[in-house]
This record gives C-alpha cells, sequence and structure tokens, in this order.
C-alpha cells in the first residue's frame, strides 16, 4: 500500500444548522469538530435526523450553516460568495449519491463529462480524464449505456466516476451503498476505499450501513445533532479491513509498532508472511 | 460541453414532437397569413397593373376600383382628347356586378373594352378567345373553376345570355374575378350608355406631368398614374386586412409561445431534481439557463423548419381545391417568421428560467 503524505483536508469548527426560531427551533447540527486528512475514510453514523445529511450538504458547500466553520483544502467556505462555492463545488469536492442522482438522458460517458464540462475542461481533454475514469471502474463496455440500462452497481460506479472527474480532494458519499445489494454493496466499499487509499482523497461517508466501517478509518456517531462517539479504527494489515482498536482486539507489538487483526486468522497469517515469532503475540 | 438541452429533447420524444409541433403549427398558420395577405395584396392589383395606359382619369373622389365608384360623361373624354401631348384615350367601363350561376350567388366584375384596342382586356387567356363578340364573354380561370363553367357555357348576366368563349389568367382579385365583355356589350348590360367609369389615357413622351396637371383642371376630375392607381388599389386591402392579420399573428405567436413555454416548463419541472445536481456539481445558474435556452431554441428552429416546409406544401395543394387561395411567400416574410420564432423561443424561456433559478442543489440529499 502507498503511503501518501497526510494533509487536512476537511476541517470544521464549531458547525451548527438551526431551523426555525423560539419554541420551534431546532438544532440539525449543534457545535461539530470535525478533521479529516487526505486518503482517510471518516463514517459518519447514527439514527435518521440525526444531522448527519445536514452535515455533509454544508460541508458540500451546498447549504450555509447558521454558525461555524468549514474549511477545504484550507479555504474557508462559510463566508465564500456563491460564485467562490461553485468553484469550490466544482473543483475541489465530489459527490456520491444513494439515489445515484445520474442524468437520465446521458450516457455513462457523458455523465462523468458533464462535471469537467461545467468546469470548463475543453471537450478533448475531458473525453480522455472521463474514460480513463470509466476505464479504471472497470465501465468501458457500458459507457455508451444510460442510466436506465445499468445495473444499480453500475450507476454507483459511474457516480463515483464522476465525482472523480475533476479531481477533487475531498468525496462526500451520501449512503452510497444503501440501494445496493450485499455484493455490489462490497464492491461499491472497495472502490470508495481505493479512492482514498490509492488517490489520496478524503472520503466522507455518511450512512446506516454498518459493513462500512470495514472501510473507514474513522467513525463518527452522531445523534440529535452532535456527535456522540467518536472511533478511531486500525487497518487489519493482512486483509485490509478496519478494525476497533481495544484492548481484548487481536494485535501484536512488534518493533515498537502495534497491529490490530480483524480476526485469529489474520493475525497468524500476517505473522507468517513476516516471519514475526509466536513470542510476540 | 455535451448538449443537454439536446439529449433532453431527445429523450422525451412525445414532448419534444409537441413543442415542435406546437411552434410548426403557429410558424405555419404565420407563414400562411402572411402569404395570402402578399397573395391577395399582388392579385388585387395585378389586372391593374397590366393595363396599358399612363394615366388613369377618375372621378374626383374615386380610388380604387372595387370600394368606390367612378362615372364620368362623354364630355370629359372629349376635352381630354384635345390636351397637347395626350397620345390615345381609351374608355373603361366596368363595374362589380352579382348574379347567380348555376344558382349560386356569384360576384364578378365586368370590364367592357374595346375589342380593337385591347389595352383594358384579358391579358393571358388560357383557352377560346380574347376578343368576345355579341353576346360573349371571357371569364377568369378561378371563376371557371369556382362555378365549373367551360367553353360553350352559357352565362345569364341581368336576363342576358352570354357565351363563354375565352378563359383567361391573371384577372383574380381573390374577393372576384374579372369578366371581359365588348364595351358595346357592357353598356347594354349596365347601363352606362354616354358614361364612362374610367378614361384611361396614354401620353406622349415626356408630357405625362403637363398632360396630369391639365385633366386636372377640368371639373370633378381626377388623374392618376398607372402606379399610384395600383398602390391606392393595393391600399384598401392594407387597410381592410392588415388590422385582422395582425389579430391573427399575435394569436399565432401567442399559441407558439405556450406550447413551448408549456412544453419546456413541465420538462424543467420533471427534471428538477437532475438540474439540482447539476448545480450540486458545479452549474452555475447561468450554465443552467443556457439548457433551458438551448432546448427552447432548437425546438423553435426545428419547429421553424417544420411549420415552413409544411407550409410550403399546404399552398402547393391547397389552390387545386381552392381556387381563390392565392398566395405569395415572400423572402423577408420568411425572415420575420424566423425572428418571431426565436422570439416566441426566448419568451417561452422565461418561466422554466425562473423556475431553475429556484431549484434548491441541496435537495439532491433527498433520497
Amino acid at each position: 500500500m502507498k503511503e501518501l503524505e497526510k494533509k487536512v483536508v476537511l476541517k470544521i469548527e464549531g458547525l451548527t444548522k438551526v431551523y426555525g426560531v423560539g419554541d420551534i427551533e431546532v438544532r440539525a447540527v449543534d457545535n461539530i469538530d470535525l478533521e479529516a486528512s487526505s486518503g482517510e475514510i471518516i463514517l459518519i453514523m447514527g439514527p435518521s435526523g440525526s444531522g448527519k445529511t445536514t452535515l455533509v450538504t454544508m460541508a458540500g458547500a451546498l447549504l450555509k450553516p447558521t454558525g461555524g466553520k468549514i474549511f477545504i483544502d484550507g479555504e474557508e467556505i462559510v463566508g465564500a460568495s456563491e460564485k467562490q462555492r461553485i468553484n469550490l463545488r466544482r473543483h475541489k469536492i465530489g459527490f456520491v449519491f444513494q439515489a445515484f442522482n445520474l442524468l437520465s438522458n446521458l450516457t455513462a460517458f457523458e455523465n462523468v463529462l458533464v462535471p469537467l464540462g461545467l468546469a470548463g475542461v475543453p471537450r478533448a481533454i475531458g473525453s480522455k480524464k472521463a474514460q480513463g475514469l470509466l476505464n479504471y471502474f472497470d465501465l468501458s463496455q457500458r459507457a455508451d449505456f444510460i442510466p436506465e440500462k445499468l445495473s444499480g452497481g453500475e450507476k454507483q460506479r459511474v457516480s463515483i466516476a464522476r465525482a472523480l472527474a475533476n479531481d477533487p480532494k475531498l468525496i462526500l458519499a451520501d449512503e452510497p451503498t444503501a440501494n445496493l445489494d450485499s455484493r455490489r454493496g462490497k464492491d461499491v466499499m472497495r472502490l470508495l476505499r481505493s479512492v482514498a487509499k490509492n488517490m489520496g482523497k478524503t472520503v466522507v461517508i455518511v450512512s446506516h450501513d454498518q459493513r462500512l466501517i470495514d472501510i473507514a478509518d474513522k467513525v463518527l456517531w452522531m445523534e440529535d445533532g452532535r456527535i456522540k462517539n467518536s472511533e478511531t479504527l486500525a487497518t487489519d494489515p493482512n486483509c485490509g479491513n478496519q478494525v476497533e482498536m481495544k484492548e481484548h482486539s487481536h494485535k501484536i507489538d512488534y518493533r515498537g509498532k502495534r497491529y490490530y487483526f480483524c480476526s485469529e486468522g489474520c493475525k497468524r497469517e500476517f505473522a507468517e508472511k513476516n516471519s514475526i515469532p509466536k513470542s510476540y503475540f | 460541453m455535451i448538449s443537454i438541452a439536446l439529449r433532453n429533447l431527445l429523450g422525451e420524444k412525445t414532448r419534444f414532437a409537441i413543442s415542435v409541433g406546437g411552434v410548426a403549427f403557429s410558424v405555419m398558420l404565420i407563414l400562411i397569413i402572411l402569404s395570402l395577405y402578399q397573395g391577395w395584396k399582388i392579385k388585387s392589383s395585378e389586372y391593374i397593373s397590366h393595363v396599358d395606359t399612363d394615366l388613369w382619369v377618375t372621378q374626383s373622389g374615386s380610388a380604387d376600383i372595387s370600394n368606390s365608384a367612378s362615372y364620368l360623361p362623354e364630355s370629359v373624354g372629349k376635352k381630354i382628347q384635345v390636351i397637347d401631348g395626350v397620345a390615345e384615350v381609351n374608355k373603361f367601363i366596368g363595374r362589380p356586378v352579382n348574379f347567380k350561376i348555376k344558382n349560386q350567388d356569384t360576384g364578378t366584375y365586368i370590364v367592357g373594352f374595346d375589342t380593337d384596342q385591347p389595352v383594358s382586356g384579358p391579358q393571358h387567356l388560357v383557352s377560346g378567345t380574347a376578343k368576345p363578340g355579341d353576346g360573349e364573354i371571357v371569364i377568369d380561370k378561378v371563376l371557371a373553376q369556382k362555378r365549373k363553367l367551360e367553353l360553350g357555357d352559357y352565362i345569364d348576366v341581368f336576363g342576358e345570355k352570354l357565351k363563354v368563349v375565352g378563359i383567361a389568367k391573371g384577372a383574380n382579385m381573390f374577393l372576384f374575378q374579372f369578366s371581359f365583355v365588348k364595351a358595346e356589350e357592357a353598356e347594354r348590360i349596365l347601363h352606362t350608355q354616354g358614361i364612362t367609369n374610367y378614361y384611361l389615357v396614354k401620353v406622349k413622351n415626356g408630357e405625362l406631368s403637363s398632360v396630369r396637371n391639365e385633366i386636372k383642371k377640368i371639373a370633378g376630375v381626377d388623374a392618376l398614374t398607372s402606379s399610384e392607381f395600383v398602390e391606392k388599389n393595393r391600399r384598401v386591402i392594407d387597410e381592410v386586412f392588415l388590422p385582422i392579420i395582425t389579430v391573427l399573428v399575435l394569436i399565432s405567436v401567442l399559441v407558439g409561445i405556450a406550447v413551448i413555454g408549456l412544453t419546456i416548463y413541465t420538462a424543467t419541472v420533471e427534471k428538477s431534481r437532475e438540474f439540482g445536481v447539476i448545480k450540486a456539481l458545479g452549474g452555475s445558474n447561468g450554465q443552467l439557463y443556457r439548457i433551458i435556452f438551448e432546448q427552447s431554441l432548437l425546438s423553435g428552429l426545428i419547429g421553424f423548419l417544420v411549420g415552413t416546409a409544411a407550409t410550403y406544401l399546404l399552398l402547393w395543394i391547397i389552390p387545386y381545391y381552392v381556387p381563390v387561395f392565392v398566395t405569395y411567400t415572400r423572402g423577408v416574410d420568411l425572415l420575420l417568421v424566423f425572428g418571431l420564432a426565436i422570439f416566441m423561443s426566448l419568451v417561452a424561456s422565461y418561466i422554466p428560467v425562473r423556475r431553475i433559478a429556484s431549484i434548491d442543489p441541496a435537495l439532491v440529499f433527498k433520497s
């Protein structure tokens, strides 16, 4: 796995969103702080109405908060003009939606081309880029199909390719696996992990799907607009799954470094591969 | 950038067809009205403009041959003949009459002319003879078609049976057609002995102005050049039909705007989420407006082309069945209708554009 230089891409300070006033005031997001670096996957979980989507909508420069600050790649966006926010969405943020939200009359290829066109990328360069992304996501055979003719998994892959078209630093994904069956959901998880770990993107996922914990570096639990619990996860060096860093977890302390594993099997396999003596675990 | 507008239009073929059909219908209506107007205008003076004369001498206050009467005593003709510079004076006897042919009310303008000097006779003979004799008449082709008359048929005009001996072209004035008889026959039928409706005066080279001024000195008489007289006859069409045509064109434009506007608006409402997605992906309002304008303009342009093609087809077919359907399509009218189609498209975009401006991109997160 390539080691990428870590850089804070998303920084949120005291973010608050209040709807209504007086008796009907609702604090959808209440004084939230958050930091996410390049190559990192943050999973935000919580019950419906906990403020997850509001948080990600504000982070996506689509909704103005009532208070607090949001920095994307060092640029403060709360006080930004509409034009600056549009530019930010074009160049620094990519969106992946639960309902895919592909443009129904355009082909997969053209859907990936849309953000490039909006950003003013010349057609020839854009086409090359879009084709490259479709190849990367194994969609080159489906490039000329309209969304109606694609499976759910293919639609979500096109959606991820589209999110990456302008090479943004931050990917915001809202329930990316919710409309997919188990196998296709896992495919999408694998791709999102690849987007973070191989491409160095910061991926923030809002979801109810517990399976996504397997790919997250950090899991936040939201309730009533607040983060109730935050847990940093470690990557199993054998299978790549994310695992809780707890005392009772499967782990090895070797040459000054602690490794966490999802299972005893992974731990043994890793030890054998790396010739770690049994005395270390 | 990909033409999202074009894809949206082609993606909803039925709606696209309705939109294009609406514009095409509107374009067709406007073009046919304008072509009819031009056709009538030309036809209203086609015969007159071919009458071989320099001056039309009329009773003062008489402007055109269809809506105002002109009666001149023969003494006027004698006075004109002695004016210096006059080369030739011919009588023009004629007036609109109404009678029954095959039990159908028929209007025609009977012209009596000197068959030896046929300056005001039939101009383009189709069949038969252009010189009717006693008890004979030459009719226009349109009248012949309308009343299914052929050479050898008889027409009863005020108790006089006249035999159709010639069929001519170019004497259709759309409201009525000119029919031609000998001058003496006209005087008898129309009871105009001793009276002439107009004098047709030819002048020697360079004498037009002076002759005209001399004629005007005769009491109760006016003299108009051929082109002035033609223009006055055309003006009648303008005065009668232009207001009606303007109203019809306005209605057609409104129909076009309504059809494009409604179809583009419903498409915009249906695609609100997708427009929201484009906004979320970094699309500015300007870029979204462009999509709407493109959709609207494409509908307008294709509608214009379809409408124009349909118009030419109809203008080619209809005259076979409706002979008085006389049209003339000018390039400038095509340009005007093209401009109207573009205008309709732009106006029709207004409401959808307002709708787009109000779309909240955050809706993309709502499942």
